[in-house]
């Protein structure tokens, strides 16, 4: 099955934006007739070195070897002429023709004379389809299939390409349960027709079962690679998800539950388009808890807070302070006390620290802007220090902070950190970590962590959900997780 | 679906048949506004190709246009060709200035080909009343040849042309060249990661649209005996070519010419009331556009449906 | 409403207006009255006046009974001073409004861009306004086929000629010898400055230089200063498109040269408000000038002008109101409103206007259509302005003021 010498090679493959280095000199080979995936959280660069190879993004330095010859630095459509395919998780396909078209595409010639396909292609486009199991919607314009279906479409436009060698990107995202397997079985005849597979997606579990082999990667390098089982066991990449040994330290049930809940989700679900992100999601928080939501990346915490924020349309209700919420109005929900600090941060960069913090206290009384922002910089004493310096010249963990602070600034009753610890080093995420701490211990404010860093997460936490796949599959303390479900997270 | 199409192709038919037998019961001022509204049919066309297939926004097509009508109208004029050659010409400039604005602009990516587009237009524009010795500046150049100064036969040329362009454009339109251009108007990195030079498909759709543009612009100059900026050049030209477009139904190359031929008829209608009529026109167009996004063509659809 | 009510209205609309389309068609222009056309420049000085001298000849020879019992119906339109504009509108009133002629035009280019249509349609044009040499040189080309094209005015050989006669008279008697020709670029002025390189040495005027700027110019401070530079006597102005900036800078830059020649604009009488009183001093040709009985009908006409549109009228205003009296008369002699008809009736022209005596030019002449020049006919009239009012300072028989220059105008002594 494995061919002998590797169809794609990639050496010393590097790219920097400004001053970011989003990979560093990553190498790999990819075998004909082998399944590789690429793993690695948000950030990571997994997505970067994927559109290299692709030629979507110029490395900055390394080579690209498909067959032996170097394609680095090539535009996509001669490395995709040179045999390189790549199934997009959301491309924008033709609207007004037909599936069957829409297929076809992939069979025709990079001429600019031909108006006709070449012979034969239609009917070599109905068989693709009928192997992709869109036999059925052939007629039908994209439009109007099912997200599943629309997948499939893009698998079969690739597969009409005839590729050496198969990109895919977030092969399941958006998938349902039962969805899931067709899937993994196309990819297998990819692989069973001798193509060199490479699969990219956040975390080694959803693609455990399909891939040969996996290669992780975490702030642009290497850090692990094997099978699936020996990667997830691999001490680095379980330190890069898990983190290290958990202390916890959770209040009692009785105590929590003696307060009144504050925020209460039930039966919450999300859909972007056809892709449902969220499936029936019921979650409560009490007033004063600490509440931790894990899941690797794309399990849908970001969907969920960006929900009760009331920046995206969902499904199922949210009750506020125990009042059913009518309407999703962003600023009047963050009036109310519910503010997120997005996973993005969202800061003003081109503005200095104290204006960040100024601006989002413009609501208070003037003198009380004046003793929180002192508090804030009791917490993050970094911040004062720095409070002449334009946002974006801060150093990941800094903006981070202030992030944080910039929300703290506003008054919440209860504050959303969406996944923190993106991107930064252990140090900080020490400091972070106390910085919380010290927020449970000496506010009331409630707070609402989402996490795929369990070591982060846990530690201050009251109670804890997990959520895969945009289901709610665990909840319970922190002392339990471990036990429970931690053996299954990655 | 396929019952629908058939209807679809009667009633052009049936338009078209209209449109032939006019000339025996209309006089020749009707006959007058229409020949100007089957070119502006064929300017509306010719950018549809570009917006709705390639997806660029060209808001400078009174630039290929202008290109085409000036250098006819010099070829003519100055450089004493006959009519046919300095048809030739004009086209030839419209096809060589398209592409040669083409090839840097497509190398942007975003708002930067339209904004081109838009400098292009006042550059040209500037040209015009800067050599004002050889282009007649801002008052217009007058040119010796006319293709007839029979309204009959000027109806009749006009209407060839826009059947003929409109046949080649739909072909390209509806082939498998219209298709690579419709995806990579819909998304670039797919399109070329499927394997199509995406950006030499797109210079392609700027030539064969400006070479049409232009074709029109060169005949509308030996039709009108002048060629004026405020006639062929004006931005505000670019934008009825645009909204008629759009009115007339996006990726459609038909609805083209449908939105132009309304516009320019309805514009004509309402000229007794003055500076209003132009005002009526936009906000009818305005109406068209946010209730119907498809266009004409789209509610003509809808109504069918329902 | 609705959306489906939306719809329907949309379509409704839109079945409107085609039909409306088609029904245009069936209307016929009634038989009645006779329409004339005029096609002007409406937003320039002598664009209007073109339309005002044509309503205000009109509208008296509607009050007299029209012509032969029937009445004139006037269709003005705007030509924006563009070809495309003015062909359109030309079709538009020859086709759809049966214009048995049609008179306007004070620019030649868009003049000379109409002249192959009133031949292709056969439709009598009269020019009131362009001075291109071109204009009637293009009917003495191919008489035949454009017989239908009238110069109601005087080509720019004409005006040259009329400036040199007056220099002659008043200005080197003065010892005004030397001159700068200072014209807009602009068609009518290509044929203006030959004939003054050609006729200013005839009368004893030395022309130091030709300087031709862009009708675009905003600043005329460096040509102002190259002029001084040169010691001229005179400016021999070519200006009808620009007026009132390079004639107030020449004001307020106190430049010591006379300025003379042609500016058509301050031959109207709002020119001393336009330009807040600068022109003070400015010596104009013209073709006729207000308050001065050139004819008798000259007074009678600049008084019910000023009465009808409160202004003085400018030079396009006279040469229009004449060429409607002499399309009238024409068609009165003829009895036809057919355009062979008109174009006969117009060729035995022989009437006193309020410029002079009217003639057109026959087929052998070089200018072909274009009004007679010279003594007995029109000679044209110097003008200046003197205290805020337009002088006639030539022919000396008309004369009403000696020429005074501002006292900033050092080369005169």
């Amino acid at each position: 099955m494995k061919e002998a010498t590797p169809r794609l090679v990639v050496e010393g493959l590097s790219k920097r934006f400004g001053g970011l280095v989003a990979v560093k000199s990553l190498d790999f080979s990819l075998y004909g007739g082998e399944i590789l995936g690429l793993i690695g959280p948000n950030g990571s660069g997994k997505s970067t070195a994927m559109q290299m190879v692709m030629g979507v993004v110029k490395p900055t330095a390394g080579r690209i070897l498909l067959d032996g010859v170097d394609q680095a630095g090539r535009p996509t459509h001669q490395i995709a002429r040179a045999g390189v395919g790549l199934v997009f998780q959301h491309a924008r396909p033709l609207r007004l023709q037909t599936v069957l078209q829409n297929i076809l595409l992939g069979l025709l010639p990079d001429s600019l004379t031909r108006l006709r396909p070449p012979p034969g292609a239609l009917d070599r486009a109905r068989e693709i389809a009928t192997l992709c199991g869109l036999d059925k919607v052939l007629d039908r314009t994209p439009a109007s299939l099912p997200f599943a279906d629309l997948r499939r479409m893009e698998m079969a436009k690739v597969m009409a390409r005839d590729p050496r060698v198969v990109l895919v990107d977030e092969p399941f995202a958006g998938l349902a349960r039962d969805e899931v397997e067709d899937f993994a079985a196309l990819i297998r005849a990819f692989r069973d027709q001798g193509r060199a597979v490479m699969l990219v997606d956040h975390n080694v579990k959803s693609i455990a079962a399909l891939a040969d082999r996996v290669l992780a990667l975490y702030l642009g390098e290497k850090i692990a690679e094997g099978t699936p089982d020996h990667v997830m066991r691999d001490e680095t990449v379980r330190r890069v998800y898990i983190g290290g040994a958990i202390e916890t330290h959770e209040r009692p049930e009785a105590e929590i539950n003696a307060h009144q809940v504050l925020l209460d989700v039930a039966d919450l679900s999300v859909f972007y388009g056809k892709a449902q992100a969220l499936d029936q999601i019921s979650l409560k928080v009490h007033q004063g808890e600490f509440v931790s939501v894990v899941g690797l990346n794309g399990a849908g915490k970001t969907s969920l807070f960006n929900a009760m924020s009331g920046l995206v349309p969902h499904q199922g209700t949210i009750s506020w302070d125990g009042e059913i919420r009518r309407k999703a109005d962003p600023a009047a929900i963050a009036r109310a006390g519910l503010v997120q600090c997005a996973e993005t941060r969202e800061l003003l960069g081109t503005m200095s620290v104290a204006d960040n913090l100024d601006l989002a206290a413009q609501r208070l009384p003037v003198a009380e802007q004046k003793s929180r922002q002192d508090w804030l910089f009791g917490l993050f004493p970094i911040l004062k220090s720095r409070r002449a310096q334009q946002a974006r010249t801060l150093s990941g963990g800094e903006q981070q902070m202030l992030a944080i602070a910039r929300a703290l600034m506003m008054k919440p009753r209860l504050l959303i950190l969406d996944e923190p610890t993106l991107g930064l080093a252990p140090v900080i995420l020490a400091q972070l970590s106390d910085a919380l701490r010290v927020l449970r211990e000496t506010t009331d404010i409630t707070l609402l962590l989402g996490e795929q860093n369990i070591t982060f997460a846990l530690p201050h936490a009251d109670r804890v959900y997990l959520i895969e796949h945009g289901r709610l599959v665990w909840q319970g303390t922190p002392a339990r997780f471990a036990e429970e479900a931690g053996k299954n997270y990655l | 679906m396929q019952a629908f199409k058939t209807r679809n192709i009667l009633i052009l038919a049936a338009i078209l048949a209209i449109l032939v037998i006019l000339p025996f019961g209309a006089g020749s001022y009707v006959l007058g506004v229409l020949t100007t509204a089957f070119y502006f049919a064929v300017f509306a066309m010719s950018w549809d190709l570009l917006f709705g297939y390639a997806g660029e926004v060209n808001f400078g097509p009174t630039f290929l246009i202008g290109l085409g009508a000036y250098g006819a109208g010099i070829g003519n004029a100055l450089l004493g060709m006959p009519l046919p050659i300095a048809v030739l010409f004009g086209t030839a400039a419209a096809v060589i200035g398209g592409v040669a604005l083409a090839i840097p602009a497509l190398k942007l990516s975003g708002p930067y080909l339209g904004l081109i587009t838009l400098v292009a237009v006042l550059l040209l524009q500037q040209a015009i009343v800067i050599f004002a010795g050889v282009s007649g500046g801002e008052i217009g150049l007058s040119v010796p040849s006319v293709l007839s100064i029979s309204s009959k036969i000027n109806y009749a040329y006009a209407l060839i042309f826009m059947i003929i362009s409109g046949a080649i454009l739909l072909t390209i339109a509806r082939s498998s060249l219209g298709m690579i251009l419709q995806a990579a108007g819909q998304d670039r990195v797919a399109a070329a990661a499927l394997g199509f030079d995406v950006t030499r498909h797109k210079i392609l759709a700027f030539a064969v649209s400006a070479f049409f543009s232009g074709l029109a612009g060169a005949l509308l100059v030996f039709y009108l005996g002048t060629a004026s900026v405020n006639a062929v050049v004006d931005l505000a030209i670019g934008i009825r070519v645009i909204i008629a477009a759009v009115m007339g139904g996006r990726r459609t190359i038909i609805g083209g010419a449908i939105g132009a031929i309304f516009l320019i008829v309805a514009a004509e209608l309402l000229r007794p009331l003055g500076q209003l009529s132009s005002f009526v026109v936009a906000l009818m167009a305005l109406g068209v556009i946010m209730f119907f996004p498809d266009g004409l063509l789209g509610m003509i659809a809808a109504r069918r449906r329902s | 409403m609705s959306k489906p009510n939306i719809k329907r209205g949309a379509g409704i609309a839109l079945a409107a207006i085609l039909a409306a389309s088609v029904s245009t068609v069936a209307v016929q222009a009634a038989q009645k009255p006779i329409v004339i056309g005029v096609t002007a420049e409406m937003a320039t000085i002598p664009g209007k006046a073109i339309a005002n001298g044509a309503t205000l000849a009109v509208q008296q020879i509607n009050a007299a009974g029209g012509i032969n019992g029937r009445p004139i119906k006037l269709i003005i339109e705007d030509n924006h001073v563009s070809t495309t504009d003015a062909i359109r509108s030309f079709q538009r009133m020859t086709r759809q409004d049966h214009a048995v002629a049609i008179l306007g035009a004070f620019t030649s280019e868009v003049a000379l861009a109409l002249e192959p249509w009133s031949a292709r349609l056969h439709e009598p044009f009269l020019i009131t306004g362009a001075a291109s040499n071109k204009l009637a040189e293009y009917v003495h080309a191919d008489y035949a086929q454009r017989k239908y094209i009238f110069h109601a005015y005087l080509p720019a050989a004409y005006l040259a000629q009329a400036v040199c006669d007056s220099t002659k008279d008043l200005l080197v008697p003065m010892h005004m010898t030397t001159a700068v020709v200072l014209s807009e670029d602009a068609a009518w002025t290509k044929p203006l400055d030959a004939g003054y390189d050609k006729c200013l040495p005839k009368v004893g005027v030395k022309v130091l230089d030709n300087i031709r700027f862009d009708p675009n110019t905003t600043d005329f401070t460096p040509i102002y200063q190259k002029i001084e530079a040169m010691h001229p006597a005179m400016i021999m102005a070519g200006w009808a498109h620009v007026g009132v900036q390079p004639t107030v800078q020449w004001a307020e830059q106190k430049v010591p040269v006379a300025l003379v020649g042609i500016n058509a604009q301050a031959g109207s009488s709002l020119f001393w408000k336009a330009t807040n009183g600068a022109t003070e001093g400015v010596l104009t040709g013209n073709t006729s000038a207000p308050g001065v009985a050139i004819t008798p009908k000259t007074i009678p006409f600049t008084n019910a002008y000023s009465k009808e549109f409160g202004s003085e009228p400018a030079y396009s205003a006279y040469s229009t109101y004449d060429a409607m009296y002499a399309l009238a008369d024409a068609i009165k002699r003829e009895k036809s409103t057919k355009p062979n008809a008109i174009v006969a009736g117009l060729e035995k022209t022989d009437m006193v206007g309020t410029q002079g005596r009217l003639e057109f030019q026959g087929k052998a002449a070089k200018f072909t259509h274009a009004l007679r020049y010279g003594p007995g006919y029109i000679t044209g009239v110097a003008i200046q302005w003197q205290n805020g009012v337009q002088k006639c300072v030539w022919p000396l028989k008309l004369a009403n003021a000696k020429v005074v220059f501002p006292s900033f105008v050092t080369a005169t002594k």
